[in-house]
């Protein structure tokens, strides 16, 4: 069930008729019979999986509590174990049966078996994890109602592609839930259709020219081609996942909930260390906290943080998908991270509108952007096919149409207003003509420049 | 009450409202309609009822309906020649990829007072109502071809009529919301308007000149290509098909009952061989509809021009079947018509 499809809008229209209608302290059922009925829209055989994960750390979690601390590690290395084992079976095993098959010279099918991928697997199951490894850390208590720990691994908003929630930032709320405001619920449905406009009129729009060309990339060669449809990737998976993002948080809000800020204006970034804390953020956030810093961060000397930067973003390319591309993008990005650290150039000096601005915006987003192609692009030989035409092929042809270019504009320019004005936060403050205004013109778009004759599912479903 | 609602949804319920108002201002008031892409599926309707409403009242019209089979295989020219007769004139009012459905709406809008014509003429591939792998309710392209026709109150009626959820849903859409159906012609539009307003003045000044002076496709269909057109999956029956035609065509009749239209049902040459009759039983609701004012052609009556000399692919006439079809359909008509 896609965040833009009418089954959504028809099935978030019941939850929250069902949400407002039941006495508050039934809320959390309703959400949780939800949530697993959202997820068995996919495929209801996994929801075998989420209960299995919810119950090992459920459990982990609690026998966490009673056992003596040295006791702890056992049970938390069993919890990260099982977690980790079902992840690498479910996403990973393909990978490296076929690997493993390059290497001993055999046909790349002789080990694989027919795994479908659970939807959101990434996702629930670094949630899951980071709060198995905060119990460990006494950061976070063992939850005692298995319900709580249930809505928190399930929750339906962020279930299948984040924000990735903290526990604590979770439960911090549950356990001081109230039904949310009418000022809530306004933010929560601006949100929501701010992000449903970043999807279907952003995304969808610039989907079309960015699967054209990466279905088959021999079949348009040239430099102009190559880089259109690169920067329409760059564009379309900005807006697919930053949309969904904001649908995800506009839902949570119409429930009472904060979800974490997941995007803000990555693009506008003048260092690739500046891009990783405005891209992703609570994936940012959770490599740093429960992979970097326990490697030892920057506290042993610069060759140390280089190796951790590089460690952290393979992994960090890997949970992507597993596939040699991700691999490869992850290091694309550590080695930018590395070089930056090196040299000092991550960080802010001076005014940031100062005159360099633009150089250093328009540098980091060509690395993000050629980054972008490995991402994209089906195999290596096709990533690497793609930069050749970039760099030496022949003119080729542009493949964006001039509405696409005027979206880009708009999108900068609009990303620029929030970045120094923050429009959106100030939006509830305008006068009412104004905001009627604008919501007017947002929905014409919608109705002029959604795409809705084909359905592009949002990218970051399949992690 | 409407002050306990916070100012941003207030403000979210006018821009709703707006958005409408603008939509209806654009699309159901005529200014949209003088500059749709000439040879989009909206554009080609807009120009038959263009064409239609240019007819006279001095001579009896008659409105031949139909997809794009009657599109290649009718000749309004030919059918108007003074060979023929000159007491009635026909329009072809067939628009390719419709359906029954679309032809109801579309005769609705070319002839609100059902007192436009003295005969409409509805052609169909077969009187059996044998179903297909697809469904006829949930044909998509109906929304695009009567786009200028459907009315806000066919809001639920037209909606209903599809099966499938989301179809209803794209259709109750399509009704509220016309932009959501041109928005692809709206961005071409405003992509390129000069290319659009230059078409758009080519086909204002030379419409009917191309229309009454194609001539069909001169080529004619491989017979080995033609014979392999015969071999269609069969599907589940479910009468879906019946009770589809039932509704449409039933619907046509009730527009013009009891007044001096002909309805006139035939089966045309559907392909270049006679496809044999369904294995199993199926109903035939086609000749169930013959009353005084409805006429039921023979279901042979044009069944020696399926042969492959006379199609140009496995479901349309070429020039030569649309010359030797046109007189032969013209004069049924008009026996029909003086039969009364």
């Amino acid at each position: 069930m896609l965040f833009h499809s009418a089954d959504f809008l028809a099935f978030l229209t019941v939850v929250l008729a069902l949400f407002y209608a039941v006495p508050f302290r039934f809320g959390k059922i309703v959400l949780l019979l939800a949530s697993y009925f959202f997820y068995m829209c996919w495929n209801p055989k996994f929801i075998v999986l989420i209960w299995t994960l919810t119950a090992i750390d459920y459990a982990a979690g609690i026998v966490m509590g009673r056992v003596r601390p040295d006791r702890r590690k056992l049970v938390v290395i069993a919890s990260l174990a099982a977690n980790l084992g079902l992840l690498g079976f479910f996403k990973y095993y393909n990978f490296f049966a076929g690997s493993v098959a390059a290497l001993l010279g055999k046909p790349s099918n002789s080990f694989l078996i027919d795994v479908v991928l659970p939807l959101g697997i990434s996702f629930h199951t670094f949630q899951s994890m980071s709060y198995v490894i905060d119990v460990y850390r006494g950061v976070q208590a063992p939850i005692r109602n298995a319900l709580d720990y249930a809505l928190f691994i399930a929750f339906f908003p962020q279930l299948v592609a984040g924000p990735i929630v903290r526990a604590r930032e979770f439960f911090g709320q549950l356990y001081n839930w109230k039904r949310p405001s009418a000022i809530e619920v306004q933010d929560g449905i601006l949100l929501f259709l701010v992000g449903f406009t970043k999807k279907i009129v952003f995304a969808d729009q610039f989907a079309k020219v960015a699967d054209g060309y990466f279905h088959n990339v021999y079949a348009s060669p040239g430099m102009l081609d190559a880089w259109s449809a690169s920067f329409a990737f760059a564009m379309q998976i900005f807006f697919d996942f930053s949309g969904y993002t904001d649908m995800a948080i506009g839902c949570a809000r119409l429930l009472g909930f904060e979800l974490p800020e997941n995007f803000a204006r990555p693009y506008l970034a003048a260092s690739i260390t500046e891009f990783w804390r405005r891209w992703h953020m609570s994936l940012s956030r959770w490599l740093r906290d429960y992979l970097y810093i326990p490697l030892g961060g920057n506290r042993h000397g610069k060759v140390r943080t280089y190796r951790n930067l590089m460690v952290t973003m393979l992994l960090g390319g890997l949970w992507h998908g597993a596939s040699w591309n991700f691999l490869v993008w992850g290091g694309w990005h550590g080695a930018w991270l590395s070089i930056e650290k090196a040299f000092g150039l991550g960080t802010e000096r001076g005014s940031r509108w100062g005159w360099t601005y633009p150089p250093r915006a328009l540098a980091t987003f060509v690395i993000v952007l050629l980054g972008w192609v490995l991402f994209r692009a089906p195999g290596l030989d096709a990533a690497t096919f793609v930069y050749r035409q970039m760099l030496v092929g022949p003119r080729g042809s542009f493949l964006l149409k001039p509405g696409h270019v005027v979206l880009a504009v708009i999108a900068l320019a609009l990303a620029l207003f929030e970045e120094k004005k923050a429009i959106l936060t100030r939006f509830t403050r305008l006068p009412a003509p104004v905001q009627a205004a604008a919501l007017t013109v947002l929905l014409v778009c919608l109705e002029l420049f959604s795409v809705t004759d084909e359905k592009f599912p949002f990218i970051y479903f399949q992690f | 009450m409407l002050t306990r609602i916070p100012r941003l949804l207030r403000a979210l319920l006018v821009a709703c409202a707006l958005t409408v108002a603008l939509d209806a201002l654009a699309f159901r008031t005529g200014f949209y309609r003088r500059i749709v892409e000439p040879e989009s599926h909206a554009g080609l309707t807009e120009r038959i009822f263009r064409r239609a409403r240019r007819l006279t009242s001095d001579t009896a019209n008659v409105l031949v309906l139909g997809d794009s089979r009657i599109a290649e295989g009718f000749s309004e020219a030919a059918a108007n020649s003074s060979e023929i007769e000159t007491r009635v004139h026909f329009f072809n009012g067939a628009a390719g990829g419709s359906t029954p459905r679309c032809w109801y709406y579309m005769m609705r809008e070319m002839d609100p007072a059902a007192s436009r014509f003295r005969a409409i003429v509805i052609p169909a591939d077969t009187y059996y109502d044998e179903d297909g792998s697809s469904d006829w309710a949930d044909h998509a392209l109906d929304s695009r071809i009567v786009a200028f026709c459907l009315r806000a109150s066919d809001v639920w009626d037209y909606a209903a009529s599809f099966h499938d959820a989301h179809a209803k849903f794209d259709a109750l859409r399509a009704v509220l919301l016309k932009g959501f159906l041109l928005k692809d012609d709206v961005q071409s539009l405003l992509a390129h308007p000069s290319v659009r307003m230059q078409k758009v003045r080519q086909y204002e000044e030379h419409d009917s000149e191309w229309s009454l002076g194609y001539q069909g496709n001169p080529t004619a269909i491989d017979p080995e290509k033609a014979l392999a057109s015969l071999k269609r999956p069969t599907a589940p029956q479910t009468g879906d098909y019946a009770r589809y035609r039932r509704l449409w065509y039933g619907r046509i009749i009730a527009h013009y009952q009891g007044t001096q239209t002909r309805i006139i049902f035939c089966r045309i040459p559907a392909a270049p061989f006679t496809r044999p009759k369904p294995a199993m039983q199926v109903s035939r609701v086609i000749p169930s509809l013959a009353s005084a004012q409805v006429t039921v052609l023979d279901e042979s009556e044009f069944a020696d021009l399926e042969r492959p000399q006379y199609f140009f692919d496995p479901d349309h006439m070429n020039a030569e079947g649309r010359k030797r079809f046109t007189p032969r359909l013209a004069a049924k008509v008009l026996d029909a018509l003086s039969q009364r």
